[in-house]
C-alpha cells in the first residue's frame, strides 16, 4: 500500500516545481503573460496637467509643443538684417542673448542658419521641403537626425513625460538639446555619493 | 503564524494611571473574563488586552488630566500597531486600517499631515527598467531626485542609486568609479546607474527568516519595515548591493517630507530596518514614472510594463543590444543596460 501510494506520487515530484520563475527567465515569463490590452489606471491625465502637447502622425502619441516656451520670440526682433544680423546690439539686449550660437553645431559640416531657418524671416523654420513649425521640430532634426528620430518614436531616445501608463506625451527634441548647442553641457553632478572625494571637501 | 509573534516582554505602555491615588479604577473590566473563556489566539488576546488598556488610560487621562488625550490615542495606536499583522497578510480592510493609524500617529506627532497609500499592485503590470550607458552622462539628478522623493535619511546621506564612472571599452563594474566628483561627463568614460532590479528570481526574499520582505504581483520587491527585524540577511543576499540599512533613525527635515506615501515605499522609517528602491511604488503606481526616470535631464532612463507589447521598454528589449548585470546568476533581474 505504501508502495503503491509512492508511485502515485511520483509524477507530481517530476513535474511539480516548474511552474515558478525560478526555472524560466523573466522573457519568457513576459511572453506568456503579456497582453494587448492596455493597463487602465484612473486618474492618470491628472499628472499631464499643465503640459501642453498635440498629437503625433496618426496621433499615435503626443508631442510636447515648443513654441509656448519660445522665450526670444520672434527671432526678427533683433534679427532684423540681411543674413541674420541683427540690428539692435546694444543696451536692448541681454548680452550674452544666445552665445552658443557664435558656434552653432553643424557649422564645421556646412551647415548655415538658412539651412534651417527663413533667409527672409529667421522666425520660421523651413526644412527641405518646406515649412516647419517650431512645434513640429522633429521633422526638420529628422532631416540628417534620422536614427535619432527613429528610435525617438520608438521610445528608446527622448523622454516620456509624467506616466508610464495613459497617453504618451514625449519630449520634443529641442525640449532636451539646445537646437544651436544640442550637445550636453559639461557641468558638477548635482550630487555626489557620499564618501566621494567631493563631499569630503 | 504564532512562531512569527513578537517577544513579548514589553508592558502595555504606562500612561500615569493605575496608582489608584486619581479615582480611576486599575482593574481589567469583566469583559476581559468572558473573552478569555473562549478560544482565541494569542494575537487576539493581546490585541483585546491592547485595546482595553489603551480605553483605561483614556478615561485615566481625561478624568486625571496628567496626560492630554492625544498622548492616550497616541498610545493606543502605538499598541495596535505593535501588534498588527505582516502586511503580506493583511486583508484589505486591515491595510487600510494601518495606513490610517500611521497617517494618524503621524499627524499627532509632527502636526502635518501625510497621505500613505495601500494601493495593491494593478493587475496586467510587470514593472521593468532600461538603462541607456550611451545617454548617461553622469549628472546625478536621479539620485538627487530619489533622496527627496522617497525620503532618504539625510544625515548619513542614504542613496538608492549609485552612478559608476567607467573607462571607456571596459565592462568591468569593480573598476568602475562610484565616487567621483568633477566635472562631467568626463572625456573617455562612461556612466553606468545601479540601483535594485527588482529581480524576478530575488535571492534577498528567500533568505529573510521573518518574511518581512517579498516581491508584489507588479514585480517590485519591497519591505515591510514594521516587521523587519534587522538582521540584515538580504542585505548579503542581493549580489548587486542594492538594499540599505538604517544604522541610526533617519532624518528627514520636516519641510522637506515628501507627504504622498506608500505603506510600502516611502513612507518614513526607523532605525534598524531595511530598505531599498521600489521603483517608486507610491509614484508608479498611480501611472506615473518612478522619479529617477522623471528627473534625468538626457532620457537615459526608460520605464514602463514590461507585459504592454507596445510599451517602449518593450521596444527597447526588441530592438537594441541589451544586457544585464551578472545574468549568470540566475537571478533575472527586470532592469536592463542598452546602448544607441
Amino acid at each position: 500500500m505504501i508502495r503503491r501510494s509512492l508511485l502515485l506520487l511520483l509524477p507530481v515530484l517530476l513535474f511539480s516545481g516548474c511552474h515558478g520563475p525560478s526555472h524560466h527567465g523573466v522573457r519568457e515569463r513576459i511572453d506568456h503573460e503579456q497582453s494587448p490590452d492596455q493597463v487602465e489606471i484612473s486618474g492618470v491625465e491628472y499628472w499631464l496637467d499643465g503640459l501642453r502637447y498635440e498629437p503625433y502622425g496618426e496621433g499615435d502619441f503626443f508631442v510636447r509643443t515648443r513654441s509656448d516656451q519660445l522665450v526670444q520670440f520672434p527671432c526678427a526682433r533683433c534679427h532684423d538684417q540681411p543674413g541674420f544680423a541683427a540690428s539692435r546690439t546694444d543696451g536692448d539686449l541681454p548680452e550674452s542673448a544666445h552665445l552658443q550660437i557664435l558656434q552653432p553645431h553643424g557649422v564645421a559640416e556646412g551647415l548655415a542658419c538658412a539651412h534651417c531657418h527663413d533667409g527672409e524671416d529667421p522666425s520660421q523654420l523651413v526644412g527641405q521641403k518646406g515649412p516647419v513649425d517650431f512645434d513640429r521640430v522633429y521633422d526638420l532634426c529628422g532631416t540628417c537626425h534620422f536614427e535619432q528620430r527613429r528610435d525617438w518614436e520608438a521610445g528608446a531616445h527622448g523622454k516620456r513625460l509624467a506616466t508610464w501608463s495613459g497617453p504618451r506625451v514625449i519630449e520634443n527634441c529641442t525640449g532636451c538639446h539646445d537646437p544651436h548647442a544640442p550637445r550636453f553641457e559639461t557641468r558638477l553632478p548635482t550630487t555626489m555619493y557620499p564618501g566621494s572625494e567631493g563631499a569630503r571637501r | 503564524m504564532s512562531a512569527r509573534l513578537p517577544i513579548l516582554g514589553q508592558e502595555a505602555p504606562n500612561h500615569g494611571c493605575g496608582s489608584g491615588t486619581c479615582g480611576c479604577s486599575s482593574e481589567a473590566p469583566p469583559v476581559v473574563e468572558e473573552r478569555l473563556d473562549t478560544d482565541v489566539s494569542r494575537r487576539q488576546f493581546f490585541g483585546l488586552f491592547g485595546s482595553l488598556t489603551a480605553g483605561v488610560a483614556a478615561v485615566a487621562s481625561s478624568g486625571c488630566g496628567t496626560k492630554s488625550a492625544e498622548a492616550a490615542e497616541k498610545a493606543s495606536l502605538d499598541w495596535e500597531e505593535y501588534f498588527k499583522g505582516n502586511y503580506q497578510v493583511m486583508t484589505d480592510e486591515e491595510k487600510r486600517a494601518t495606513v490610517e493609524r500611521l497617517e494618524r500617529r503621524w499627524e499627532l506627532e509632527h502636526g502635518s499631515r501625510v497621505e500613505i497609500s495601500d494601493q495593491n499592485a494593478v493587475p496586467g503590470v510587470l514593472y521593468g527598467y532600461a538603462f541607456n550607458i550611451s545617454k548617461c552622462q553622469g549628472y546625478m539628478d536621479c539620485v538627487d531626485a530619489c533622496v527627496k522623493e522617497n525620503n532618504l535619511d539625510r544625515e548619513s546621506g542614504m542613496q538608492y542609486i549609485r552612478i559608476f564612472e567607467m573607462d571607456e571599452g571596459t565592462m568591468q563594474l569593480g573598476d568602475g568609479d562610484g565616487r567621483f566628483y568633477h566635472e562631467v561627463p568626463a572625456a573617455g568614460h562612461f556612466y553606468l546607474g545601479t540601483q535594485c532590479f527588482q529581480c524576478d528570481n530575488p535571492p534577498c526574499t528567500k533568505v529573510c527568516p521573518v518574511g518581512a520582505t517579498w516581491k508584489e504581483p507588479d514585480g517590485i520587491v519591497v519591505v515591510d519595515y514594521d516587521w523587519c527585524i534587522g538582521c540584515r540577511y538580504c542585505q548579503a543576499a542581493c549580489p548587486y548591493w542594492a538594499r540599505r540599512f538604517n544604522w541610526q533613525e533617519p532624518f528627514v527635515p520636516e519641510d522637506e517630507v515628501n507627504q504622498e506615501q506608500h505603506y510600502l515605499g516611502n513612507r518614513l522609517r526607523k532605525k534598524g530596518v531595511m530598505e531599498k528602491c521600489t521603483y517608486c511604488i507610491q509614484r508608479t503606481r498611480k501611472g506615473r514614472n518612478p522619479a529617477c526616470a522623471e528627473a534625468c535631464p538626457t532620457g537615459a532612463r526608460i520605464f514602463g510594463n514590461l507585459l504592454d507589447p507596445d510599451s517602449e521598454i518593450r521596444w527597447v528589449l526588441a530592438n537594441k543590444k541589451v544586457f544585464r548585470l551578472k545574468e549568470d546568476l540566475g537571478t533575472e533581474p527586470k532592469f536592463w543596460y542598452f546602448m544607441d
